[in-house]
Parts: structure tokens; C-alpha cells; sequence
């Protein structure tokens, strides 16, 4: 099969979770490509398996977790061949992570200029001592005062802060790859509104692919170039993003936009009926199929491929053409 | 004249911060001469920052922890000075939801006996089968079912124990509920659920509501006024219409350009954001915003900006009103 | 969630719904206990433990307290399996006696001090501040002695005697308990589901009862189970030193003492009820073992 992009290609991934439960099958088959430089956005809500997409990219899934089956074709290399000692290789080099909650991502007993210093380290094999003046540039990158910030500890930075020197560590070794999982959660608007703006300008510079894990739709559309929808474990829309806030097409996507509140609008808002399917025991089919308005017969036994049904616009739906569009 | 609920005037909750012998005690101005008035059957919607004393606030007026200073009036009453007994009827008639649907109703009790225990409290010696009678009725008013109140929370998603929650504070016939960021923990699409339920409850119930949030565009579907904090101080407060569409404080137009908008056609000029929220120990001198100001000049850092009315209802703390 | 809801008709079926998840834990906490091997050996011991406690009469044609000098000091045989003391006493009977008397120390102890610990406990955590700080001092000066020398010094001042023992250890062990239970109080507290009861105006005394002591108690309990085999080896202490349960009490500290004497040519005399002394205690402690590796977060779900 032709790769779909140059970056990344991720197809037909399978993870599922052991539990005491049962079996969670948290990801069924996600499709998921990357060009270099773009970004793309990954939205859902929770339990969507988002998160789960990202780190199964970096192979990063643990116990009890597992990867069942899938590709993940990164820069030509097939992930899932490699063995773990060659994936470190790639962790934290080619490609790299930014968590929701900085302050507890960085290690409480080293200071900050150490901790870059020791990505940079990594990356040029040589000794982490010899990096602390790359770190300290790293710090002045993202906005911060390198002398003050390099000698504190992870406890004594505020959320921005600490966001801040994630990404400083996470920009450092200069990834093709920047993977960000709700950088921004866990921070007040103003601050939220910060990051974003220096992170649009430093991957404008460096020109890094970035993977943009969220929930909020608002901010995927001022960030992202394209847009991954999934549900349940599934990738059910893929668009760029003007093309999927204009014209959404899967049922699912459009019930999403229509329960969005936002400033100055008019209609009431809508939201979808039912709950999330739970995922151990997924229901048969589409994942969304007992709450979709558009259901017909097929949707209850198979799954839907995930088709190009206009030019770069995907969708996994059998009868996304019938216009009742998540109206409830 | 308006016909208020709940006038609140010059509330003041500070916190003292543990002395040692080497320094003098300090205090956390949480919440810092706040003045309101909530009118009958309005949502007012209290809108800040992490920080901001939003959520103290909220607890000050429901007597969950000791104001420092101020009046809440509610039927011509101050209830700050009622007895602990007196206040009991307050209680009732004021009600609170809170932000975390996973923790706030006890783990070990089923949904039942969390709905009916204001009932116990309040009315002594009420029936069982009346108690149920009555909870069958609000679990339905809040979309549940009746058979719902046999299961124990951890059976409900996030959107249905928020419906739950506020079967609890309605099943007491409150006039005043204060809704401490109802939705924040919970998906777009149940959001959506969740706050068209409170709107529909509202207007049924001829209910007023505190609604304390972050997120203005929740705001902006659920409130009729909106008051801004920062640190601890109102800064900016009136009808939502006045202050979303002609903020006056720098703030404001700060809070409203950083809030992402769910359109990438829509094209804005992004306000650089200065600097981060001071610590509350230590709020800047003058105008508390100044520091990350735009606009801000000396007489800012100097002189603290008195309260001035921009129009009817809407007023503004700030030297260089924007309107 | 995919079972059908009804309402419950009868107390009996209201009962099966509350209890369902309490149900669902139980099976899964059995499912644990079966694979661990030591938890399983320990229950096993603390169960006959408890039965010879019940059953000791059945068990032997002997009594206990009974002198017969003409078969004093007789080394193991058939007919006296564990051999005779020096007044011509049935070891093994002295033994299968001696666990109801430890049986009656654990009970009443961990009752005494539980009650004692935990209402202290939960009291300090919940109202904080000057309470708080009173009640844990007093708890720290108990805990500044070793715990075997505070038992010792209080039995010694009561005089010896088994009543007094059980006093003077309630004195000791209530301390742990006391703490856990602070502990546990405080994290309950913090929780928005107390913050939500106060809302609707529930009272101090309510909070506590209904919804802070359920939710605490259950470390406590563990760590009650634990200190059992600590319970049994204090008392035993005392009793050997002559401070608790004074002859011819089949008490196993005490037995282990009478033998002293003897120790060179009439082993059997001490060595039997040691080797009681160490298997309850050693089966108390793997059972403790087991709970505790059961109740870890990390291996649930």
C-alpha cells in the first residue's frame, strides 16, 4: 500500500486494555496520516481514545495495555518492527511528547536547566554538561528568563511556565514530530491563549509537524491545519480544517459542532442523545450507530470504512448523505 | 425598582496565612469588597481566572466558610448575622452545585439516600414513601428516571451525576442555586445537555442562579449579567449584551480575545498577552491589573481606579475605560 | 449498565441493591486472596486458630488447670502428645486451652483500643485546629515509648492480672489506630461530596457518623487485622515476664515461662506452646500481608 503521507502513517491501529473488567478495546482500527510540517488536530471526547493514538505512536503503551496489530510508518520506518532499544532512539529525537499537566511530567528533583539540557544530551551524544548553554538559548526561545529559570525546580514554575519549558524540551532535540496532548487543559484562557501564540510562532520557524491532542474544537480550529474526528476508538472524520467546520459530514462531527457553545451564537445549542458506548463492550458496527439520527441496517453489523469521499476529506460513515445531521 | 434576590455588598473573605515568629501574619485578599445584586429569576454569572476568588466567593455567600466582612441581603435580611439555627431556612432556600461530578456525591451511598438527605435534614420525621415520592419527581424534572435512585453513582456518566447533584439542591424547592462551573469537567456534547437542562429548570422552577465559570462562551449561552474578576476584585460587571459586546476594562477584552474561537474563518487580531496572574499574597499596587496591561500608565501602579458607571447597570474599575 | 432497572418491591430486593456493589468487591477481593498462596496459608492457620478456640473441650480428654503429679514431667507419647508440665498437666491440652485465652486478649484488645483509636482519630481530623493539635499530642506521648516498655511499665503499675493486661496493651495500641484513622478522616473531609452535604445543611454529628466514619474506617480495620499477631506476642511478653495472666492459667507466655526451669531436659515443656505462640503469630502476619496486598489501588481494577 502507497503511503498516504510523508510523515507519519498509521493504519488500522488495534490497542486494547486488560482490565479486571474485561478487555478494552480502546482503539479499533485508527487511520491517521501526517505530512511534514502540518498540523493536525486530534479531537474527541473523553474515552475517544485520542491520548491512547498518541502514545501507541510513540509505542509508548504499557502494561496493560498492548498494541495489537497495525502500522505505524514514520519517515519511511515501520514502527512496529523496531525493537525497543531502537525506539528510545526515535523517542525524544524524531519525535517528542508534551503532556496536559507540565509540573508533573518534569522531575521534581532536578532542576530545569538539567533537564534540557539532558534531551539536548541525547540528541548529540555528548555529555549533558556541555549542553547547559543550548538549554539556557532553548529557555530565551520560548520566552523565558534563561539565567532566573534554569536553576528552579518544577515546583516553584506556574502552569505557563512550566508549559513553557516543556516545550522548550520537547523543541530542543529538534523533532520531525512534536506530539501535544492538551497542552493547554489545564491553564486560565490568557495563559492558554500565551502558549498557543508561541507555539504557532516557534513551529512556524522550525517548521515541526505537530500532533495537537483536543477537546476543544476552538482550540483545534485556530491552531490546526487538518482535522482528525474520532469516536469511540475509531477515526470517523478526517478534513482540513476549514472543510470540516464548513461542511462536516459525518453525524457524529456534526453533532459535536452543534452542541459547541461559543460567544455571539445565535441557535440553540444541540446536543447529541445517549452516552459514549462503553469499551468493553462495544456495540457491533459503528461505534456510533445507537446514537447516530442517520442509522440504517448496515451501521448495526459492520463497520464503516473510513473513505475519501471528497478530495483530502475521509469519512466512516454508510449514509453520511441523509441530511438529518445530528439534529435531535 | 429591580426586585434582587441577593444584594451583596462590600463582601470581604480574606485568609490568614500561617504566621511565624519572623514575620507578621498575612492575608489572601481571596475575595475583596465585592458588590452585586443578583435580580429575581436572572442568571449572574461570575467570570475569572484561577485565582480570581470566583469559587471563594461562591462558598462566602452560602455560609460554607466565614465572610470576613460585608452583607448578603436576602429578604431584607443580612444572613450573615443569622444564628446558626435561623440560617437553616437559608440553607434550604440556597443551593449549590458543584464543579467535580465524580466526587461530589458519596461513592458508598445509593442515589436515593444522596437526593433525600436534604430532605431528612430538613423536614424531621418525613415518610420514606413521601421522600421517594419526591425524589421520583425531581430525577424525572432533571432526566432521569425513577428507577435511577436504586444505583449508585459510579453506574452514571459524568453528565448524568451532574444531573444528579442537581436533583439534590432541587429537590429542597430552593429559589438560589449557585452553580460552581457546573460543566467544566464534562464533554462538549453532554455540556450541551447539561446547560440546556439548567436553563429549562430554571425558567420552570422561577429560580435564580450564581453561576460561577471560566468559560465565557458557556457564559454567554446561559447568563443575563456577568460580573469579571480579578484578583479578587470585581472589575467589570452589568448585562452580558453591554459587557460582551462593549467591554470597558482591558481585562475583559483580554478575557474575551484569548477565549479560541470554534471557527477557523473567523480572522481576529490576537492581544499579545502580558505576563501571568500575580500571586494573591502580594496583589499589585493601584489598579490590581496593571502589570498586565496594554493600556496601563503610571497613575495605574498609583492611584486604585474607583468604580464608574460606563451605562445603565454596567460599571468599570479602570482609569481609560475602553467605552 | 446494560441490565434492565426495576424498582425494588420488597426490603429484601432494596437490600440485594444496595449490597450489589459491596458484592461485586467481595468476589473480586476472593478472586485476589485465591491467588495469593501465603494469604490462603494464613487464613487457613487464624481458621483452626479460631476453631481449636472453639472446639478445645472436644479435642482432649484432659483438663487443663487439673494436677496429676503421678504422670508429672513425662516426655511426648501417645498418650500425651506434647508431654507433661511439672504437675503432671497435659501440654497439648495447656496448648488447645491456651488459644481460647489468646482468642478472648485479641477480641477484647482490638475491640478496646479500635474504639478508642478511631473515635480519637476521626474526632482530631475532622474538627482540625486546637482539637486536633491537643489529641495528637497526647497521642504522641504514648507513641514516644516503646511499645513493649509502655505495656510493661502499665501493667506493672495495674499489678498483674489478665484484665490488667488487656488494659495496659488497649493503652498501647490505640495510638496506631488513632492516627490512621486522623489520617483517613482528614483526606474524607477534603472530599466535595462532605463540602456538597454541608450545602444542604447537614450537621457535624451527621457528617461524621453517616458519611465520614464509613468511609475512613476501612484502613483501620486492615491495620487492625495486621497488629493482631503484635497483640498476641505483647501479651505473651507480659505473661512470661510474670506481669499478665499469673498461673495456672493456660496463658502461652505463661507456660513458656514455667518451662524455663526445665529447659534442659524437659524441653517439651516450653517449646510446644512457642511454637503456638509462633505459628499464630505467623499466621496472623501473612493473612495481614495478604489483605493488604488485596486492598492495594495497583492491583485492583
Amino acid at each position: 500500500m502507497e503511503a498516504r503521507a510523508n510523515l507519519l502513517d498509521v493504519s488500522n491501529l488495534n490497542v486494547v486494555f486488560y482490565t479486571y473488567r474485561g478487555v478494552i478495546k480502546a482503539l479499533n482500527g485508527v487511520e491517521l496520516w501526517m505530512n511534514k510540517g502540518e498540523r493536525l488536530g486530534v479531537v474527541g471526547e473523553t474515552g475517544c481514545g485520542k491520548s491512547v493514538t498518541s502514545k501507541s505512536v510513540m509505542r509508548l503503551i504499557e502494561e496493560p495495555g498492548e498494541i495489537l496489530s497495525g502500522d505505524i510508518i514514520f519517515d519511511g520506518r515501520n514502527l512496529m518492527d523496531l525493537s525497543e532499544a531502537e525506539m528510545r532512539k526515535i523517542r525524544g529525537n524524531e519525535m517528542s511528547i508534551i503532556f496536559q499537566e507540565p509540573v508533573s511530567a518534569l522531575n521534581p528533583v532536578m532542576n530545569v536547566g538539567f533537564q534540557i539540557a539532558e534531551v539536548i544530551a541525547k540528541k548529540k551524544n555528548t555529555r549533558i554538561k556541555k549542553q547547559y548553554p543550548a538549554a539556557a538559548e532553548m529557555l530565551e526561545f520560548v520566552g523565558l528568563d534563561s539565567e532566573r529559570v534554569m536553576k528552579m525546580y518544577p515546583h516553584e514554575l506556574s502552569g505557563g511556565m512550566a508549559q513553557r519549558v516543556m516545550i522548550a524540551m520537547g523543541l530542543a532535540p529538534q523533532p520531525k514530530l512534536l506530539i501535544a496532548d492538551e497542552p493547554t487543559s489545564s491553564l486560565d484562557v490568557t495563559i492558554q491563549s500565551q502558549i498557543l501564540s508561541l507555539l504557532d510562532d516557534l513551529v512556524s520557524e522550525l517548521g515541526n509537524a505537530v500532533m495537537l491532542i483536543s477537546h476543544d474544537m476552538g482550540v483545534v480550529a485556530e491552531f490546526c491545519d487538518k482535522v482528525l474526528v474520532m469516536y469511540a476508538g475509531n477515526s470517523v472524520e478526517y478534513a482540513s480544517v476549514k472543510n470540516l467546520f464548513r461542511n462536516p459530514i459525518h453525524p457524529y462531527t456534526k453533532g459535536l459542532l452543534k452542541a459547541v457553545p461559543r460567544i455571539g451564537r445565535i441557535d440553540e445549542l444541540k446536543a447529541i442523545k445517549g452516552t459514549v458506548p462503553d469499551l468493553v463492550d462495544p456495540p457491533l458496527g459503528c461505534r456510533f450507530h445507537k446514537r447516530c439520527p442517520n442509522v440504517i441496517d448496515i451501521c448495526k453489523v459492520e463497520l464503516p470504512p473510513f473513505e475519501e469521499i471528497e478530495p483530502d476529506h475521509y469519512v466512516a460513515c454508510y449514509n453520511y448523505s441523509s441530511d438529518k445531521g445530528g439534529d435531535q | 425598582m429591580q426586585d434582587y434576590i441577593m444584594e451583596i455588598k462590600n463582601l470581604k473573605k480574606y485568609f490568614k496565612l500561617k504566621e511565624n515568629i519572623f514575620s507578621k501574619a498575612k492575608y489572601v485578599r481571596a475575595v475583596d469588597d465585592v458588590t452585586f445584586s443578583v435580580p429575581r429569576g436572572s442568571t449572574y454569572a461570575v467570570v475569572g481566572e484561577s485565582g480570581s476568588g470566583k469559587t471563594t466567593l461562591g462558598r462566602t455567600i452560602l455560609r460554607l466558610i466565614d465572610a470576613s466582612a460585608g452583607e448578603i441581603i436576602m429578604d431584607n435580611k443580612n444572613v450573615l448575622d443569622l444564628s446558626k439555627k435561623e440560617f437553616m431556612e437559608y440553607r434550604r432556600k440556597m443551593q449549590m452545585v458543584f464543579q467535580d461530578p465524580y466526587n461530589s456525591l458519596h461513592p458508598k451511598k445509593l442515589v436515593k439516600t444522596i437526593i433525600g438527605e436534604g430532605m431528612k435534614i430538613h423536614f424531621k420525621g418525613i415518610k420514606e414513601t413521601e421522600i421517594r415520592k419526591r425524589i421520583a419527581e425531581v430525577l424525572n424534572e432533571v432526566g432521569l428516571r425513577e428507577e435511577h435512585m436504586f444505583r449508585y453513582p459510579h453506574e452514571f456518566s459524568g453528565g448524568q451525576r451532574q444531573r444528579i447533584a442537581f436533583a439534590r439542591a432541587i429537590i429542597l424547592n430552593p429559589n438560589f442555586i449557585v452553580l460552581d462551573e457546573p460543566t467544566s469537567a464534562l464533554d462538549v456534547s453532554v455540556q450541551a445537555m447539561v446547560l440546556k437542562m439548567l436553563k429549562d429548570i430554571k425558567k420552570r422552577e422561577d429560580l435564580s442562579y450564581l453561576f460561577i465559570t471560566h468559560d465565557l462562551s458557556v457564559v454567554d449561552y446561559l447568563a443575563d449579567h456577568v460580573a469579571v474578576m480579578y484578583l479578587g476584585e470585581i472589575v467589570e460587571k452589568g448585562p452580558k449584551s453591554k459587557v460582551f459586546n462593549n467591554p470597558a476594562h482591558p481585562y475583559t477584552e483580554l478575557l474575551l480575545n484569548s477565549n479560541p474561537i470554534p471557527d477557523p474563518f473567523t480572522d481576529r487580531e490576537r492581544i499579545e498577552v502580558k505576563g501571568e496572574v500575580p500571586n494573591p499574597i502580594n496583589p499589585p499596587s493601584g489598579c490590581r491589573f496593571h502589570t498586565r496591561c496594554r493600556y496601563a500608565e503610571n497613575i495605574c501602579s498609583e492611584k486604585k481606579p474607583e468604580e464608574e458607571i460606563v451605562s445603565e447597570e454596567h460599571t468599570n474599575r479602570c482609569h481609560f475605560s475602553l467605552v | 449498565m446494560a441490565e434492565i432497572d426495576t424498582i425494588p418491591k420488597t426490603k429484601k430486593e432494596l437490600w440485594l441493591k444496595r449490597m450489589k456493589p459491596y458484592f461485586e468487591d467481595l468476589n473480586h477481593t476472593i478472586d485476589l486472596w485465591k491467588r495469593n498462596l501465603l494469604a490462603v496459608i494464613g487464613t487457613v492457620i487464624i481458621a483452626l486458630f479460631i476453631l481449636t478456640a472453639i472446639f478445645a473441650p472436644l479435642l482432649t480428654p484432659y483438663s487443663p488447670i487439673e494436677q496429676n503429679m503421678s504422670v508429672k514431667l513425662q516426655a511426648p507419647s501417645w498418650e500425651h502428645p506434647f508431654g507433661t508440665d511439672q504437675f503432671g498437666r497435659d501440654i497439648y491440652t495447656r496448648v488447645l486451652y491456651g488459644s481460647r485465652v489468646a482468642v478472648q486478649i485479641i477480641l477484647i484488645i482490638t475491640f478496646v483500643s479500635g474504639f478508642i483509636g478511631i473515635s480519637v482519630g476521626i474526632i482530631a481530623g475532622y474538627y482540625g485546629g486546637i482539637v486536633d493539635d491537643i489529641l495528637m499530642r497526647i497521642t504522641d506521648m504514648f507513641l514516644a515509648f516503646p511499645r513493649l516498655i509502655l505495656a510493661m511499665a502499665f501493667a506493672a503499675m495495674l499489678g498483674p492480672s489478665l484484665v490488667n493486661v488487656i488494659i495496659a496493651i488497649s493503652c498501647v495500641m490505640w495510638t496506631i489506630y488513632a492516627r490512621l484513622a486522623r489520617a483517613e478522616a482528614i483526606k474524607v473531609k477534603k472530599q466535595p461530596y462532605i463540602e456538597s452535604i454541608k450545602s444542604i445543611g447537614g450537621s457535624d454529628l451527621r457528617i461524621i457518623f453517616l458519611h465520614i466514619l464509613p468511609m475512613s474506617i476501612s484502613p483501620v480495620l486492615v491495620q487492625i487485622t495486621l497488629r493482631m499477631g503484635t497483640i498476641i506476642i505483647t501479651a505473651a511478653s507480659l505473661g512470661f515476664l510474670g506481669l499478665g495472666a499469673q498461673p495456672p492459667s493456660p496463658e502461652w507466655g505463661v507456660m513458656v515461662s514455667d518451662g524455663r526451669t526445665f529447659l534442659i531436659d524437659q524441653w517439651w515443656i516450653s517449646t510446644f506452646p512457642g511454637i503456638a505462640i509462633a505459628v499464630v503469630v505467623l499466621g496472623f502476619n501473612l493473612l495481614g500481608d495478604g489483605i493488604r496486598d488485596m486492598l492495594d489501588p495497583r492491583l485492583r481494577r
